[in-house]
């Protein structure tokens, strides 16, 4: 069976440690001190929002239909043979048309205007037992990486079908 | 079962994929009278040498285990009675299904000297390098029109030409996408860049130079003229009915098609840029005229004519991202309603301006600050109500999918 991230709200305080953590393991140095001092701005990939008197931590989905990869005009948004969806590695490159930006209803994809490039998580993160590095960062167990019941499956797909119907 | 389909553009190559991967025992013939299947909202790249044509290739992974077969040759006729499709050089295909996803032509401004070489419309790999063949001689070039494809002509032309001009019918850039505020901070980008822009002007013929033959000027409405070495005509595009509407099928601005994809003549469909669909927000008839959509629509074909039963959604028709220059653009639904609210943040960088009519958001502008767009049209999509609190946090900027409803 697979492993999904899952968000558990209620236990999120907003601390941002996933954040961080997220943006470390996609730099070059790997640590927040030596990307700072290479002169590297790390990009995280998660996102901590405030929604009423929520802390709401959300990155990728990983949509089984997933909107981006229909709206990517150059091919770069796949599935790769994880599931992960991803504009690296692909059979094109990203060029920065934002497409997939405006069709994500999760609001997960950023757009790096000045490298032309949309940033999204990759999971290109984890570590030996296969845990993204915000997952492990997490000190209060908000963001958990373990095996999905049908139920909360079924219940992102109900959201994201009244979202994209 | 024996698939044939015309085009293999988006809309046909997601349908063949799809379709294989339904069927993978039923034989596919594509028929395309291009000679490569390529990412075609890529050609400016090409146009302005920033890639090789090769490089834009789309999708690169076809499935090879011989049920697929591709015939590179144009598609003349359909006999619906017969189940087959006569190609220009004579040959007759039979098909059990047919899809047909022939795309959409450029319209033409209609005026003398369209036809002389150096005037160009860019909606082909073809098109782009000849294009740039005569944009690398030319000390200065004219774009007419100020839509998308024409404003990204403009940019890849800047690079082979220092002397850049477009010639706008209407008083503001994008009209279709884009209010005045946003127009003018569109302008100000281009200014930037080097490339002039002029407003309320409509060509009214292309000279040709002393050979007759050649492209050497614009002379406008006004009066004015113009030298061009090349010019783009970019007003925008017609969907290709013909090959449907002549075998008898129903067509209005394009193919018209049942939720299921389905033409009006027996097992034939149609998807992409030459049908037309019901707009989610407008619930007329539109032209499909987008990429996600034909992709969307090659997939929804697929499933159809496999045997399952999938009925196509409505889609928000307008729908478009860009960057020009440092700007980057997402514009999505309607530009007027009942309610309108706009805001500049950023120090004037970044513009907000969003629509409501019956307490729903059916529009949206994003410039300078794209970040979060699909929640903006996730939110038109789902119609659900927007409140007060939840209008402010749009405007600023600070939504999250949360907000719309996302509890996971
Ligand atoms: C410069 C440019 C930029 C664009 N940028 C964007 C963008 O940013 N976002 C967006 O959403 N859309 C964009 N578009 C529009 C997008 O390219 C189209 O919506 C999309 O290509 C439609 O796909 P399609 O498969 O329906 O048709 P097409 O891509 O037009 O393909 C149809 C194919 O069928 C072939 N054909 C037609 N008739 C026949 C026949 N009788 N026999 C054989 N072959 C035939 C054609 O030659 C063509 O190869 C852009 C278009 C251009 C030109």
């Amino acid at each position: 069976m697979t492993r999904e991230l899952l968000i558990n709200y209620e236990r999120c305080l907003g601390c941002r440690s996933c954040e961080l953590a997220c943006a470390t393991a996609h730099s070059l140095a790997k640590s927040l001190f030596g990307a700072v001092l290479g002169g590297e701005a790390p990009l995280k990939r998660i996102f901590v929002s405030q929604s009423g008197s929520r802390k709401v931590p959300l990155n990728c989905r990983h949509c089984q239909d997933a909107p981006c990869i229909d709206a990517c005009i150059t091919g770069a948004m796949h599935r790769n043979s994880d599931g992960i969806v991803t504009n690296q590695g692909g059979e094109a490159p990203c060029t920065g048309c934002w497409m997939c930006v405006m069709v994500c209803p999760y609001g997960v994809i950023r757009a790096e205007t000045g490298k032309r490039e949309a940033v999204k998580c990759d999971r290109n993160c984890t570590d030996h037992t296969g845990v993204p590095a915000c997952v492990k960062a997490c000190p209060t167990g908000a963001l958990a990486f373990t095996t999905v019941d049908s139920h909360s499956g079924k219940k992102r797909k109900e959201f994201l079908e009244r979202a994209l119907k | 079962m024996k698939l044939l389909v015309v085009g293999g553009s988006a809309a046909g190559m997601s349908a063949v994929l799809q379709y294989h991967r339904l069927k993978p025992s039923d034989r596919i013939t594509v028929i395309c009278d291009e000679g490569s299947f390529y990412a075609r909202c890529r050609i400016p790249e090409v146009l302005g040498g920033d890639v090789a044509a090769g490089e834009i290739s789309y999708p690169a992974a076809m499935p090879a285990d011989g049920r697929l077969e591709v015939i590179r040759g144009r598609a003349e006729s359909i006999d619906p009675v017969n189940h087959s499709v006569l190609l220009q050089d004579g040959s007759l295909l039979y098909y059990d299904k047919l899809l047909v996803t022939a795309g959409s032509s450029p319209v033409k401004l209609g005026v003398r000297g369209e036809e002389l070489k150096g005037v160009f419309t860019l909606r082909s790999l073809g098109d782009a390098l000849s294009t740039a063949e005569a944009a690398r001689s030319a000390r200065s070039a004219v774009v007419c029109g100020g839509g998308l494809v024409g404003l990204k002509g403009a940019l890849a032309m800047k690079k082979w030409v220092s002397d850049v001009t477009v010639l706008v019918g209407s008083p503001g850039l994008l009209s279709r996408q884009l209010d005045e505020t946003g127009s003018a901070m569109l302008e100000r980008e281009l200014k930037r860049i080097g490339i002039k822009v002029v407003f309320n002007t409509l060509v009214e013929r292309f000279l040709p130079s002393g050979d007759g033959g050649t492209l050497a000027g614009v002379l406008d409405k006004n009066g004015g003229e113009m030298e061009a070495g090349v010019a783009i005509v970019g007003k925008g595009v017609r969907p290709n009915i013909d090959l449907v509407s002549k075998a008898g099928g129903a067509a209005g601005a394009g193919i018209k098609v049942s939720n299921r994809l389905q033409t009006s003549l027996p097992d034939v469909y149609a998807a992409g840029d030459c049908i037309e669909v019901t707009d989610l927000l407008t619930g007329r008839p539109t032209p499909s005229g987008l990429w996600p959509l034909a992709v969307e629509q090659g997939r929804y074909a697929a499933y159809n004519m496999a045997g399952a039963l999938r009925p196509y959604p409505r889609p928000i028709t307008r729908m478009n991202s860009a960057q020009f220059g440092d700007l980057p653009i997402i514009s999505a639904g309607l530009r007027d309603g009942e309610e309108v609210y706009d805001r500049l943040t950023g120090r004037g960088k970044a513009y907000r301006r969003l629509v409501f009519t019956g307490g729903r958001l059916v529009g949206t502008i994003l410039l300078g600050d794209v970040e979060k767009a699909g929640i903006y049209t996730g939110l038109m999509r789902s119609r659900r109500p927007v409140k007060a609190a939840l209008r402010q946090r749009l405007l600023e900027g600070s939504v999250c999918a949360h907000d719309i409803g996302l509890m996971i």
